[in-house]
């Protein structure tokens, strides 16, 4: 379906990405959609999915490497928003993160990896490929509903 | 974020407003942790006016849950919206946590 092929990424790049300046690469992104008029509605689950990966990036990518590189790209398409993630860090597969038990209890429920499973879910599309010493991350989401 | 409380007969009332994300996550929780040490046993947090939840604020969350639960009290939230209700939905904190549609409701379930 030709509607769905996204158009050329725009790209940002961000150099000794830490944990504190994400939001450069969380905000590059979400102006491009606001710029672009995608549905006020998709703009907190794009908001919450770069939080989630992007951290993860840092955490397990690039665990206390001053020198983290991590590239952002976005094509908008009518009905969908991609994004690509590209990293040069340690080979890190998120999407291969198994999801927590969400059935335990308050006392049995480990505190850690709620995020991937947000991003999971949240997302329409999510997917991982290593290639050429890079991680490179894509997610979409629908514009149409 | 702003984290604020009030005292009711029945219940400490906190709320909060704003962004609870990676940036805010450990003040809320250091904030919720010094209110529970306060001497209540029932508390119910009102989160109407929080607009966005990342996990790092779900972590904060079940922080402050298991630590009312290991004193045995008394723990509810209300007013849950847009995409906070849905997070708390996705990760399952719908259900191991007692969710009110509003604060008046929270308060009469007591």
């Amino acid at each position: 379906m030709k509607s769905s092929e996204p158009e050329s990424f725009f790209w940002k790049e961000l150099t000794a990405a830490n944990k504190d300046n994400l939001g450069k690469l969380k905000e590059f992104i979400l102006g491009h959609a606001q710029k672009n008029e995608v549905p006020e509605l998709v703009l907190p689950k794009i908001d919450l999915v770069l939080e989630e990966v992007l951290l993860n990036i840092v955490n397990y990518a690039y665990p206390d490497n001053p020198k983290a590189v991590i590239k952002v790209g976005c094509a908008l398409s009518p009905d969908k928003l991609n994004i690509r993630i590209i990293d040069q860090g340690k080979e890190f597969d998120p999407s291969a993160k198994p999801d927590p038990d969400i059935s335990l209890s308050v006392e049995e429920r480990d505190i850690g990896g709620l995020g991937i499973l947000l991003v999971r879910k949240i997302s329409d599309e999510f997917s991982y490929q290593r290639s050429n010493n890079q991680n490179i991350l894509d997610i979409g989401f629908n514009l149409d509903s | 974020m702003e984290i604020s409380s009030i005292k009711d007969e029945k219940a400490l009332i906190i709320t909060a407003s704003g962004r609870l994300d990676t940036t805010t996550a450990q003040d809320f929780e250091a904030k919720c942790l010094e209110l529970l040490a306060t001497g209540d046993k029932n508390f119910i947090i009102d989160l109407s006016d929080v607009e966005y939840i990342s996990s790092a604020g779900l972590r904060s969350i079940l922080s402050v849950g298991k630590k009312v639960r290991s004193e045995e009290g008394n723990l509810s939230f209300c007013s849950l919206k847009g995409m906070v209700r849905e997070v708390f939905e996705i990760s399952g904190f719908s259900s191991i946590f007692t969710i009110h549609d509003t604060r008046k409701q929270a308060l009469e379930k007591l």
